[in-house]
């Protein structure tokens, strides 16, 4: 196996083995970041070459300050919310709503297939399962992502709470969590 | 970091480290797309070429445009325009002994040339008949004073600023003087000369009118890391259109080779959707007809040269060969009422134009040839998706994120026939070509360009 190093050095030199190296290396990872963010398969295979295009593109700009799997994700979760920004900025939220509106219960998510939960995902509107996938699992701000998606802070939280509302009914329907107790958690 | 909540930290983190191979196509097509990176990068250098070769075509002819407006047309050695190189030397004026001031009263001047075939005179004669007009005049005047066979034996070159011009290409001798050749001569033409009556005066303007059948079709020059499938789909999906242009143009003949031209003109580029099924949904039809419904329509349908947006609520849309049909919001399923299958749906976008084009003259005969090229302002005045079905054309929609000012460069070859003396019929092939992008705000890039043929009349003045 090739380092890194040598492997990047190749790609630089347009060579395609290099290139096929590093599209394996991280491309099982990085469709796991598509699947989230796309609304299906399909999509998210348009995103996962799409992006790699990119990398490819702009491998030489990478400064090896930080990872290159953090920089190559970046770059697809760039390239997904590029994909649907456009939806979401058309789309008018109807009713603001705040976390506090939708209270988090006491949830066993232990036993949560990870399969099944994708595809809940995949389940929700455009504009909250973006804002779901930056927030809660990327750990973008409110602040942040109404920067990237070019929505207020307040669509943003609204977003995210009925997001997650909707992720965990759906859950609780489709019978994959139990609440562990009735009790409000705040 | 912001500090997670317990969700976060356990959906989250699943989420996180979540891993699905995707399937062999993805690096099949990011291979194809790596190989169309290549040819596009060379495709672009060539239009970057092609638009410098332009750019410096147009340069020259204003600089030789501008160095004519420059030259004073009232003196022989300016209408000669001799270049320092070419090594031609005027000689004083002087009364010529060769013919008898009784008979030709003109006045005759010689010049030397050391090498005649290099001499490049710039004479400002319009019309070819002039020409020959004072051509004929001259051998008018000598022969009363020559012997047939020891006639000039070439008219070389006439002008309309005064002169006529004589070259010698044969020794010869006219009224005992020897004359030995190469020689070129220039001599004055009065304005009293009869031969003067009947020649017109030169128009430099003209008006005109063209009209022309146009292919219209667009480059997607979107880069394949942006969009690569996208692209590939739109390219098996969007197909050429024929359209038409018309205007009204005026040209300024600045000299014999140069010819400025503008006007306005209106020009309709677009392209034809295919593999869109339509459907009638009568559900949201109203009892007073159909409602203004572009803002709340649920579809819109994806295109290189935008988004389509809907105005007839009537009408539903599905897409029988990709997925460029976005539904917005929930829909009614529709009632299965097939209007049309697969190619009817055209996007048209007129815009108006004000055209700068240079036009050099190849050819002057009794027919003009031309080349002509320059550049194109364009405001877009009409956005319009037309349906067609049973011989009727419906305006639906509107293409969205098209931007309203273009520019575009033009080309191609003109060929002028005179219908009178001042009436000309034109035909000409051309092809214009934005160079601005036409859509905004959105990933890809798109160039529309059109092939025409312009058929016109032009009136000069």
């Amino acid at each position: 196996m090739e380092s890194i190093d040598n492997i990047v050095k190749g790609c630089l030199n347009n060579r395609r083995k290099a290139q096929k190296q590093l599209y394996d290396l991280f491309a099982a990872k990085m469709y796991g970041v598509c699947l989230r963010y796309a609304r299906n398969r399909e999509d998210a295979e348009d995103i996962l070459q799409e992006g790699f295009m990119i990398v490819f593109d702009k491998l030489h700009t990478f400064k090896k300050k930080g990872s290159l799997e953090g920089w190559i994700k970046r770059i697809i979760i760039n390239t997904a919310v590029q994909k649907y920004r456009e939806k979401i900025s058309n789309l008018v939220v109807g009713n603001m709503h705040n976390d506090s509106d939708y209270p988090e219960r006491a949830v066993d998510y232990d036993h949560i297939q990870l399969n099944e939960l994708i595809e809940i995902i995949r389940s929700l509107p455009v504009q909250y399962r973006i804002v779901f996938n930056m927030y809660a699992v990327e750990g973008y701000s409110h602040k942040e992502i109404s920067n990237i998606l070019k929505i207020s802070e307040n669509t943003s939280r609204s977003n995210y709470a009925r997001a997650r509302y909707m992720l965990i009914e759906k859950l609780k329907n489709e019978n994959l969590v139990s609440y562990t107790s009735k009790a409000l958690v705040k | 970091m912001r500090k997670k909540d317990i969700f976060e930290n356990n959906i989250g983190e699943k989420l996180r480290n979540f891993q699905s191979q995707p399937s062999s196509r993805v690096w099949k097509e990011l291979e194809a797309g790596l190989d169309n990176t290549r040819k596009l990068s060379r495709q672009r250098y060539i239009k970057y070429a092609a638009a410098i070769i332009l750019l410096l075509a147009t340069a020259w002819g204003i600089y030789e445009a501008l160095v004519y407006i420059g030259t004073p047309h009232d003196q022989v050695a300016d209408v000669f325009s001799p270049k320092p190189s070419e090594n031609v030397e005027i000689s004083e004026k002087t009364k010529p002994d060769i013919i008898s001031e009784k008979e030709v009263p003109d006045i005759y001047q010689e010049i030397t040339v050391s090498e005649i075939e290099d001499t490049d005179f710039f004479l400002p004669v319009k019309q070819e008949k002039d020409k020959k007009k004072i051509a004929a005049h001259v051998i008018d005047s000598l022969k009363p004073v020559m012997h047939e066979e020891e006639f000039v034996s070439d008219i070389f070159e006439t002008s309309l600023a005064g002169y006529s011009i004589i070259k010698t290409t044969d020794d010869i001798t006219i009224s005992g003087v020897e004359l030995k050749q190469p020689a070129v001569y220039a001599r004055s033409i009065s304005e009293q000369d009869p031969y003067f009556d009947d020649i017109p005066e030169r128009n430099r303007w003209s008006v005109g009118i063209k009209i022309a059948p146009q292919y219209a079709f667009r480059i997607n020059s979107s880069e394949p890391e942006v969009l690569y499938r996208g692209k590939a789909i739109f390219e098996q999906n969007e197909k050429h259109l024929y359209t038409y242009n018309l205007g009204i143009d005026v040209k300024y003949q600045l000299s014999n080779k140069i010819s400025l031209e503008s006007g306005l003109q209106y020009i309709r580029m677009g392209q034809s959707i295919r593999n869109i099924n339509i459907y009638h949904h009568p559900g949201n039809e109203s009892p007073f007809g159909i409602l203004p419904a572009h803002v709340n329509h649920p579809q819109s349908v994806l295109t290189s040269m935008g988004e389509i947006h809907f105005t007839d609520p009537t009408l539903y849309f599905d897409d029988i060969s990709a997925h460029r049909v976005l539904t917005l919001e929930e829909v009614n399923e529709p009632d299965d009422v097939l209007l049309e299958r697969g190619d009817r749906l055209n996007q048209h976008l007129g815009f108006l134009e004000v055209p700068l084009t240079i036009r050099y003259n190849l050819y002057d005969g009794l027919v003009k040839i031309q080349l002509k090229g320059g550049v194109g302002f364009n405001y877009l005045v009409n956005n319009s998706v037309v349906l067609q079905r049973e011989g009727f054309r419906n305006s639906i929609g509107t293409t969205s994120l098209i931007r309203n000012w273009n520019s575009s460069i033009t080309g191609g070859v003109a060929l002028q026939v005179p219908v009178t003396d001042k009436l000309n019929f034109y035909i000409e092939p051309s092809a214009n070509l934005f160079i601005s992008s036409m859509t905004y705000g959105r990933e890809y890039n798109v160039y529309p360009y059109g092939i025409s043929l312009y058929t016109g009349l032009g009136y000069a003045f």
